[in-house]
């Protein structure tokens, strides 16, 4: 909601009610944040440390925030880049090629201690997990969290007909990847 | 003109509206696509109990930690560091070329050349004073390529001049050193 919105940023620019405002903020939107990047780094203690990260980046750049976007947008942006950054690190930690950090993640839904749903969701976790970082997220925010591609598109910073294709591209690969893993 | 075009048994019309109708059916479909029984997936990825609660004091005890951490708002440790580190580089490599490529190695070069070449290169070196010696003791002083007289005026000169003035001017106080 924008108006609650506008009264937390309000009460952070007062050093008296800056650590209440901050308190609001993270009630409100940590679980957001929380499963945008649990979806894309499937792993419990992955997702926690970015999300924490996301807050700490607030905390110091609210007073920042020139509200050119949604408090939530903005955010977003934060979280998306955090776990793009984490996915890369990871990536140049282990000098594995992007697609073998997919395999490791799809390796932790398939041993059950990360994801416990049913054969179904199993398998559309396990084909949204071959599809690429960006079409991943895209894929995440429209299917699961029902954002708009005008949203997406500043959160992104990509166009709405580029995020359509993404969505398009996406959800093509995962209904091929869904049947191919039938038809075994 | 017969149309060459196939446009199965259809009208050219029709065809393209059937076209577009299944492309658009096809992007709604696709835009709309469920598969079924994954609406709450979020349920399937374990929480832990409590945890956001846990979150939040995680959030909490870092943003203070970073906060007393940070001498200055725009004190950047990541910038402090890479410069911190190019300054211990400049030093080492200073330290490093001062004790390898410095005065001692440059004696020990010097001492290897052989001597008659260091006499002939002191020889090239001295070349033209030679020239210049022998032409001073020999030849005429008028041929050779010394330095002209300046233009200057001496101290004679001077006071011929301001005699010259002083006598149809009104500078009889001057005073010559």
């Amino acid at each position: 909601m924008p108006n609650e919105d506008e009264e937390i940023l309000e009460k952070f620019r007062v050093d008296a009610t800056k650590q209440m405002a901050f308190n609001l903020l993270i009630r409100k939107y940590q679980k957001r944040v929380y499963w945008l990047a649990r979806k894309m780094v499937v792993d419990h203690e992955d997702a926690n440390d970015i999300s924490q990260e996301v807050f700490v980046k607030v905390w110091f750049h609210l007073e920042d925030f020139r509200q050119e976007s949604g408090l939530f947008t903005w955010i977003y942006r934060i979280a998306t880049n955090e776990c793009f950054g984490f996915l890369r690190k990871k990536k140049k930690r282990f000098f594995l090629p992007l697609h073998d950090v997919e395999n490791e993640l799809a390796g932790k839904i398939n041993s059950g201690n990360h994801f416990t749903g049913d054969e179904i969701q199993t398998k559309l976790q396990l084909a949204i997990l071959k599809l690429p970082e960006k079409q991943r997220l895209v894929f995440n925010m429209k299917y699961f969290e029902e954002i708009t591609y005008e949203e997406m598109s500043e959160i992104l910073g990509t166009s709405v007909g580029a995020l359509k294709a993404s969505y398009h591209h996406a959800v093509q690969k995962i209904q091929a990847e869904v049947q191919k893993e039938e038809r075994f | 003109m017969e149309n060459q075009y196939n446009f199965n048994g259809k009208k050219e019309e029709e065809y393209f509206e059937n076209q577009f109708e299944s492309i658009l059916r096809k992007t709604i479909g696709l835009e709309n696509w469920r598969l079924p029984g994954t609406s709450n997936i979020e349920a399937n990825f374990l929480v832990p109990e409590g945890y956001w609660l846990q979150m939040e004091d995680g959030i909490r005890s870092k943003t203070l930690s970073k906060t007393s951490q940070n001498p200055h708002p725009y004190f950047n440790f990541q910038l402090a560091g890479i410069l911190g580190s190019l300054l211990i580089l400049m030093f080492a490599s200073y330290f490093y070329m001062k004790n390898n490529i410095g005065v001692e190695s440059w004696n020990v070069q010097l001492e290897k050349i052989p001597q008659e070449e260091m006499l002939a290169f002191v020889d090239f070196q001295n070349r033209d004073v030679q020239e210049y010696t022998e032409k001073l003791a020999s030849a005429n002083l008028n041929e050779m390529d010394l330095p002209k007289p300046s233009l200057r005026l001496n101290v004679v000169e001077i006071e011929q001049a301001l005699e010259e003035i002083q006598q149809d001017d009104f500078t009889e106080t001057i005073e010559l050193n």
